[in-house]
């Protein structure tokens, strides 16, 4: 019984992860068909506390999913081998190219619509921070770390992994009376 | 040691990155300036590379990354390291899932993080601007896609075959 839906775990993820293009919200939708309309693996509820917790804890959000799912289906071995269903395409695929990629690299072509893409990752970027900005940034609190973490980015080149502590650090003291007064 | 290093650099990559794929792309630039594995430019190429590949972006660019520092192997160990963080916490988290989300602490702390990792991708945007956007045309074809987004809002693999066209027509 074990190595069937260990087997089932990988090729669903594996699957999904192949087909999708474009991160979170492609996923999302190609997850919903494969895990509930499918196998009925989850329910709609479900998936949509795996992604938010997905969201909200470190790490890629696919990958969160990938791992709550299979811990649900079959424990730690479920887990992992969920989350190698993620990642295996792209080191499968990443290895392949990279090796072409410097070749390409030559091509006038392959260079200009690379520079194309890089045009359209920063029209994405600017769209994600928009929609973050708009959910997220709406109290004064949240405003308040966000510019400081701007200045310390920017003028004080502070490392990134210092900014999330620092943020964390202060979110927890802006927010501890909140949680007490509730 | 490479490897080592690859491993410990995309560990703390799982680690503080918060909110998904694009969220890690802050961290790789910080890799190139550190240890030359490779320029800010060629962080941005796999950043958009992995944007036209199938799979999560942010794996993505993690075994970019380690590829372009150690070969194939360094692809794997950084993709490796990127996802082991998620897969202890997620374990431990799948055991008081519902307690979790609803702790006062919890709650706070996120709430402290979730602004800093938009100002982190600020970051990571205005880097990627740079090198992106270096005349009158790549500006306008850039602000006409984001008029695009905002207006019809499509799969962003349609984004990505349209920014590839819009790049070949444009001979950039």
């Amino acid at each position: 019984m074990h190595m069937k839906i260990l087997l089932e775990l990988f090729w669903a993820f594996f699957k999904v992860s192949l087909v999708s293009y474009g991160g979170g919200y492609v996923m999302f939708m190609l997850l919903r068909h494969e895990l509930i309309e499918k196998r009925g693996w989850i329910t709609e509820e479900e998936l949509t506390d795996y992604f938010a917790i997905g969201t909200s804890t470190p790490g890629i959000i696919s990958v969160n999913t990938a791992t709550f799912v299979g811990y649900k289906k079959a424990g730690i071995a479920g887990a992992s081998i969920a989350t190698l269903g993620v990642i295996l395409p792209s080191i499968i695929i990443i290895s392949l190219l990279a090796s072409f990629l410097r070749m390409y690299m030559d091509n006038a072509h392959a260079v200009s619509a690379l520079k194309g893409i890089k045009v359209g990752l920063a029209a994405l970027m600017a769209v994600f921070i928009y929609d973050l900005g708009k959910t997220q940034l709406r109290r004064v609190k949240p405003v308040l770390v966000f510019l400081l973490s701007l200045v310390l980015i920017f003028a004080f080149n502070l490392h990134v992994v210092a900014v999330i502590l620092l943020a964390g650090i202060s979110g927890y003291l802006m927010n501890r009376d909140w949680g007490r007064s509730k | 040691m490479t490897y080592l290093l690859i491993f410990y650099e995309f560990f703390k990559t799982g680690l503080f990155a918060i909110g998904g794929g694009l969220v890690t792309i802050p961290f790789v630039f910080e890799m190139s300036g550190k240890y030359g594995w490779f320029s800010i430019e060629e962080a941005t190429d796999y950043a958009a590379l992995s944007q036209a590949v199938p799979g999560a972006i942010g794996v993505n660019l993690a075994v970019f990354s380690g590829n372009a520092a150690a070969g194939i192997l360094g692809g794997i160990t950084a993709g490796i390291g990127l996802t082991l963080p998620s897969l202890i916490i997620i374990i431990i988290l799948a055991r008081f899932l519902k307690t979790y989300r609803e702790h006062p602490v919890v709650c706070s702390v996120l709430n402290g993080v979730r602004p800093a990792g938009i100002a982190l991708i600020f970051f990571a945007a205005a880097e990627i601007v740079k090198v992106a956007i270096f005349d009158w045309v790549t500006m306008a074809m850039c602000l006409a896609i984001i008029v695009l987004m905002l207006r019809f809002r499509r799969n962003p693999v349609f984004y990505v075959i349209l920014s590839a066209a819009a790049g070949l027509v444009l001979k950039l």
